[in-house]
């Protein structure tokens, strides 16, 4: 059995890591109730604008966009692919890096000409150890997102599409679906897709686009991509924040059952030592009388 | 009595308006759009500029930014990067944001920060423009 002195400075680590644990969970609960405003802000204007995206594009003429280009002369393993990958900045949050790179991959195994942009630091360092193509000026903090940001994401990415550097580009993200369960979440970005067979089931005619579809869809796009990834990035921070909350929460909890067991075994070693001790003098003082 | 159809206002970072409307006027590409009930199907994009909406014969005023409308015969939705009512714009604030609009202009500027910062100073001329019209 192990001697008290070792028992006693393993519960005094523990209580030093539970005091860690401890805050950590009491700061993402704090911040929790932040995000989940901001994302309860947020989330009638996201939904809407992918309804009403879906509806416009079922009701749209066929319009000659660079948005629209599918690229279909281009060969599907010399696609180049975009992934705009959305993690944390910080560890010990559970599962939620995990989830997200695991997913990010699973989907870079399909193709050959993967461009990764990351936000936040977990993600990027590790694909900067994987060594896998990244944009160096691809710099942006999963923190607190605002509509700048996204403006100047979806602007990048916007570009690179219209250089023909990118030919696809996806989307990978944590939604939070219940308080309890969150799920990694994909989706296409660029380009977008007319819904002609939709809008000949629905029985719908063509909406009007005024001044004309191209200015309109010139303008609308990326508008809608900037509220796409500002809402993306809102729903990842709430679902990040909450991911960390409950890592530490279970961190905690078993931080306190180790403690217990621990301190059963100190008692025990004291015990067993105090026990010992007084058989030792009473044997010796049985000696001496003889 | 003019007849009603739905408007629906989100911003970005709040739902602004749901309900009833007689008649909407917003700031489109090319102008104003004066929209009323039963209006055909059109998909077109919003300006900065003051959006204007009446509810039971009264007016309601607000500063929009970019962002599209999707109208159908029946309803109306707005979808906007940021919307205010003039009694919430900090003319303070716009002020500052406009004069520095316009010093960074005097600078010289790449091409695309130049059409950043003039978008910035339409904002805030636009957040100004709307408060002085309508002083609550």
């Amino acid at each position: 059995m192990a001697n008290t002195r070792e028992i006693r400075s393993r519960i005094k680590s523990i209580q030093d890591i539970m005091k860690i644990t401890n805050a950590m969970y009491l700061i993402s609960s704090s911040k929790l109730k932040k995000a989940r405003k901001s994302l309860a802000a947020t989330k009638p204007y996201f939904e809407a604008l992918q309804a009403t995206i879906y509806d416009i594009l079922v009701r749209a003429p066929h319009v000659h966009n660079v948005f629209f280009q599918r690229r279909d002369e281009i060969a599907p393993s010399d696609r180049k692919k975009g992934f705009l990958v959305i993690t944390a900045d910080k560890g010990l949050a559970g599962a939620y890096n995990h989830n997200v790179i695991k997913k990010a991959e699973e989907e870079m195994k399909k193709s050959n000409n993967n461009y990764l942009f990351v936000v936040g630091q977990v993600g990027r360092q590790y694909f900067n150890r994987k060594s896998v193509k990244l944009d160096g000026e691809f710099l942006y903090t999963a923190q607190n997102p605002t509509l700048y940001r996204a403006e100047n994401i979806s602007k990048t990415i916007i570009d690179l599409f219209e250089q023909k550097e990118l030919d696809d580009v996806y989307v990978i993200y944590t939604k939070m679906i219940t308080p309890m369960k969150a799920e990694v979440q994909f989706g296409k970005l660029l380009p977008l897709e007319r819904k002609k067979f939709e809008r000949r089931a629905a029985g719908y005619q063509h909406a009007k686009f005024d001044p004309s579809s191209e200015i309109v869809m010139d303008r609308l796009v990326p508008n809608y991509l900037k509220g796409l990834i500002f809402g993306v990035l809102v729903e990842s921070f709430s679902s990040e924040q909450n991911a960390r909350m409950t890592a530490m929460e279970a961190a905690t909890k078993s931080a306190k059952d180790m403690l217990k067991r621990l301190e059963l075994q100190y008692n025990r070693a004291r015990q067993a030592a105090i026990t010992q001790e007084i058989t030792e003098i009473v044997s010796g003082a049985k000696s001496l009388k003889k | 009595m003019a007849k009603k159809f739905q408007l629906e206002i989100i911003a970005s970072d709040h739902p602004f308006y749901k309900g009833d409307c007689e008649m909407l006027v917003f700031p489109g590409i090319d102008g104003k759009h004066g929209i009323l009930a039963n209006h055909e199907a059109m998909v077109t994009c919003l300006s900065p500029g003051e959006i204007k909406f009446q509810v039971d014969g009264e007016w309601h005023y607000a500063a929009v930014s970019d962002g599209f409308v999707e109208i159908t015969s029946k309803n109306v939705i707005i979808l906007a990067d940021t919307i205010e009512r003039p009694e919430d714009i900090d003319e303070h604030r716009a002020e500052i944001a406009r004069l520095n609009a316009e010093e960074k202009m005097r600078q010289k500027l790449s091409n695309q920060e130049y059409y950043q910062t003039r978008l910035v100073l339409n904002r805030a001329m636009n957040r100004l423009k709307v408060k002085k019209n309508h002083p609550n």
